[in-house]
């Protein structure tokens, strides 16, 4: 059965982010006063702090997957830009061993936390130390066609040297739609590709200006609420089992052909198909 | 919001039923997961709210607690005790001079990251609510107990008082009947600042659970009890909703005030929304509102939240068939109509249905020695008489169809304590804590003709042989009833099942009938003379016989004759596992 090989590090998972970084991502994100970009960088610094610790064990941080995280935008006279995202001593570079992000972020923030206090029923302000691998940007046009074809070169070379491997889990998260042509045959290339596990899963999430619901794993573009919805969905892959019993498990009310996708997502729904999204090759599965 | 001229009132209304001895498991300022029941950690945050009024503006607050016993007599009423202890409604004014006891309790300030307690400080802690909890909730009796509070206050309210306001803090479903009209006539009442507000909090079981919070389309919550509750919640208004976002919750246009599968954390938030819409209104008594001296220590701000930490995957189970292979299938179909689903009656045929179907479960979970997958269906009418069908697990297995027996002891919705008395056979009673896991925490409804609920059985059994290709032992469906189905009905179902055939041959109809009407108890009858009706007569002529009898009638001639059939009236379907189990071992 595909999508089931277990991560080792013989046999490393490989996740490949693609970040919108065109300029309309300065607007606010739905149900937040805070730009998309910087709700964003939120979501992918928590998501890489995540996987750290997961990967941490006594003797450090085991090598069991390659991160990239790969952002798209375009200069002023339209041509576009394809650069890591990572900063800090990784600048530049595009796939990365999660024990080398562990060691190499670009700063530590500190935030505050809240947690319930036990004897007094108040909600109590814990310091917390937050560290940062990737700062937002915002700048240019949509290169969504360009940013798939480097994704697609990118996998094709990781792939020749981890053919047994779990396949790769890219996510696109964009605000808006492709502006240098139609991204369908490019999403199909990249979900071409293939390990002796099963397809690359690509998975896209849309950033939400709009106060609205959320559409988390749709199974039918029918319900979709436009064209950009629907070409969104079309790119996507469909949830293998694996993922989509996790989902359910969850209390996802999923259909049996649902989608990775997700539409005006706000920074609940992104946290959550960020989570959902890299579960089935995360530690869960590390034995 | 409207200047009001005199203060609204509150209610706080909350469940004390052996659902809120649940213990969730959620991190606190120690870093641990709390080990507290959910009731001791609501009555904290219900007291922790109680001296933050008590410094605010004064106005009318009751605090109501429900809870039945197991024979479903009702306890409702106002919690207050000590010098309040006659009264419901109480000024807040006058809540600092009165409360039940002080306490020295220690607040634990979390050290950086997380990692165990900076520094511990004492404070007195005042407490005015200390529950004890019964077994059921009665939710129908607690509405109709809040609605005489709210009619009774607003004969004495001023012209233009502020908008009362109920807070509702439960752990699952009613045990006295379907709550949905109660709490619709609480919602219609007339008040001159609009009908009152309902904001509604259900308890996570399980800290692991994903909650739903401040949802805004019914759509997009998981089937189920979430989208009861979304019914019978009102829309936030502007001031409240506009405080969540401040706190960084997200709100969207459109939301309800429910939290389904909360965390106390995010209680004490919506707590913070009782505050909020209290503020602003005149102090009782014409005092001059008090300067608000807490609102900086717990106002809700919150971080977003980080991605689940929790790396436990759910167990899997090796899929797939082999030859002759001893694994049975039974799906329990509840059906969920009673008469008068709308009127509190604790003693429904519903609630002993849902017993036993629990039970029964509970045996399958024990029975470890054999591979039992069990499926779950229910089916009623929603509110628009059209027939709703359940056919999955909630709480941690939510979304399963088919569950095996060794993960069901780990995946029920809560699991409830409660004491029995038990002989100690020299003449003496014994108290014994019992473990009772709930996997069906359903409310009434209207009737439903049983098809819908067994379309969806067949499809859950055609599921599984599918997967199942060669098994010994068909999969084996019992239907809880009260048995309140015409004889074309029936034929319906039985031949809804008999399409679907195993590697066994066609599955096995068992029928659990409980009535609204006495009717003789009958074990196993091999005859219908004793079965009164022609509604009951059908469902004997399609009930299977019991598996297994010759062997089990060997052991219990006088109960299992040779021709019995699998079916039980008001008794306890208690050959059920010995039947499948003895089939199992000898196909």
């Amino acid at each position: 059965m595909p999508y089931t090989q277990e991560i080792s590090r013989a046999r490393k998972a490989c996740f490949l982010f693609l970040l919108d970084q065109s300029y309309s991502m300065e607007e606010p994100l739905g149900n937040s006063t805070r730009r998309k970009c910087d709700e964003l960088v939120t979501a992918i610094n928590a998501w890489l702090q995540n996987m750290t610790i997961r990967a941490s064990g006594d003797t450090g941080i085991k090598d069991w997957m390659d991160v990239g995280v790969i952002g798209y935008r375009t200069d002023n006279l339209g041509n576009p830009i394809l650069e890591s995202a990572l900063q800090g001593p990784l600048a530049g570079r595009e796939l990365v061993s999660i024990a080398d992000i562990g060691t190499n972020p670009l700063r530590i923030d500190q935030v505050t936390q809240q947690l319930p206090d036990e004897d007094t029923g108040e909600m109590i302000e814990m310091p917390s130390e937050m560290p940062v691998w990737v700062d937002p940007k915002a700048d240019g046009g949509t290169p969504m066609c360009n940013v798939l074809h480097h994704a697609y070169e990118v996998l094709e070379n990781w792939i020749k040297e981890h053919q047994a491997s779990f396949p790769p889990i890219v996510i696109n998260i964009t605000d808006g739609e492709s502006q240098d042509g139609d991204p369908v045959p490019y999403a199909d290339a990249v979900k071409d590709l293939a390990t002796d596990d099963g397809n690359v899963l690509l998975f896209n999430c849309h950033l939400s200006m709009t106060a609205a619901d959320p559409f988390l794993f749709p199974s039918s573009n029918e319900i979709l609420p436009d064209d950009l919805a629907r070409v969104l969905f079309q790119m996507s892959s469909v949830l293998p089992e694996p993922i989509r019993n996790r989902a359910v498990a969850e209390g996802f009310e999923l259909q049996s052909n649902a989608r990775g996708m997700a539409f005006n997502a706000d920074m609940v729904a992104l946290i959550k198909f960020l989570d959902m999204g890299t579960r089935a090759a995360t530690p869960g599965n590390l034995r | 919001m409207n200047n009001p001229s005199s203060p609204g009132c509150v209610i706080l209304l909350v469940d004390e039923s052996a659902g809120m001895g649940a213990v969730m498991g959620e991190v606190t300022t120690d870093g641990k997961a709390s080990t507290r029941s959910n009731a001791e950690r609501v009555a904290t945050a219900v007291n922790s709210l109680l001296a933050q009024l008590a410094a605010g503006p004064s106005f009318d607050l009751a605090l109501v607690g429900y809870q039945a016993d197991a024979l479903g007599q009702v306890n409702v009423g106002c919690r207050w005790s000590g010098a309040l202890a006659t009264r419901d409604f109480v000024g807040t004014g006058e809540l600092a001079s009165a409360p039940l006891k002080v306490e020295t309790r220690t607040r634990k300030i979390p050290a950086a990251g997380g990692f165990g307690v900076a520094r511990e400080e004492p404070v007195e802690f005042p407490v005015w609510y200390a529950p004890a909890l019964g077994v059921r909730a009665p939710q129908i009796a607690a509405f109709d107990f809040c609605r005489g509070l709210l009619t009774r206050w607003l004969t004495g309210a001023g012209p233009m008082p502020g908008l009362p306001l109920l807070v509702h803090i439960s752990s699952g479903a009613s045990g006295d009947g379907n709550p949905q009209v109660a709490v619709g006539k609480l919602m219609e009442l007339v008040t001159p600042a609009g009908p009152p507000l309902v904001l509604q909090a259900h308890l996570a079981a399980h800290a692991a659970v994903a909650p739903a919070l401040y949802p805004s389309n019914y759509v997009y919550l998981t089937l189920g009890s979430s989208r009861d509750l979304f019914r019978r919640a009102s829309l936030l208004p502007a001031h409240l909703a506009q405080a969540l976002r401040d706190a960084r919750v997200p709100v969207n246009a459109g939301a309800r005030g429910l939290i389904y599968n909360a965390k106390i954390a995010d209680l004490i938030r919506m707590f913070a929304l009782v505050k909020k819409h209290t503020e602003s209104w005149p102090s009782k008594g014409g005092d001059p509102p008090t300067a608000d001296a807490t609102a900086s220590q717990t106002s809700a701000v919150s971080m977003p939240a980080v991605a689940s930490m929790d790396a436990a995957s759910p167990v899997e189970t090796a899929p797939g068939a082999t030859a002759g292979e001893a694994v049975a299938l039974v799906v329990f179909v509840l059906d969920r109509s009673v008469s008068d689903p709308f009127s509190g009656n604790p003693q429904s045929t519903l609630t002993r249905l849902q017993d036993q179907a629990n039970e029964l479960v509970k045996q399958v979970s024990r029975c470890t020695d054999r591979a039992i997958d069990v499926a779950i269906v229910s089916y009623g009418a929603d509110s628009a008489g059209q027939p709703e069908v359940r056919a999955t697990f909630d709480g941690p297995l939510t979304g399963r169809a088919t569950v095996p027996n060794g993960e069901l002891a780990g995946g029920a919705v809560r699991v409830e304590e409660f004491e029995e008395q038990v002989s100690n056979g020299v003449g003496g009673l014994l108290t014994v804590t019992r473990k009772k896991p709930i996997y069906f925490d359903l409310e009434p409804t209207a009737a439903c003709p049983p098809a819908a609920g067994f379309s969806a059985a067949a499809n859950i059994v055609s599921e599984w042989c599918a997967a199942h290709r060669s098994v010994s032992l068909a999969p084996v469906v019992v239907h809880l009833t009260r048995g309140c189905v015409e004889a074309d009905e029936v034929e319906r179902v039985r031949a809804s099942l008999a399409a679907v055939s195993s590697a066994a041959g066609p599955p096995t109809l068992y029928h659990l009938l409980s009535t609204e009407t006495p009717h003789k108890s009958l074990a196993y009858p091999d005859r219908n003379d004793e079965i009164d009706g022609a509604g009951f007569k059908a469902l004997w002529s399609a009930t299977s016989p019991l598996l297994a009898r010759e062997r089990l009638s060997a052991d219990r001639p006088k109960v299992v004759t040779p021709g019995a059939r699998g079916m039980v009236v008001n008794g306890k379907f208690d050959l059920l596992l010995d039947g499948i189990k003895n089939a199992l071992d000898s196909p």
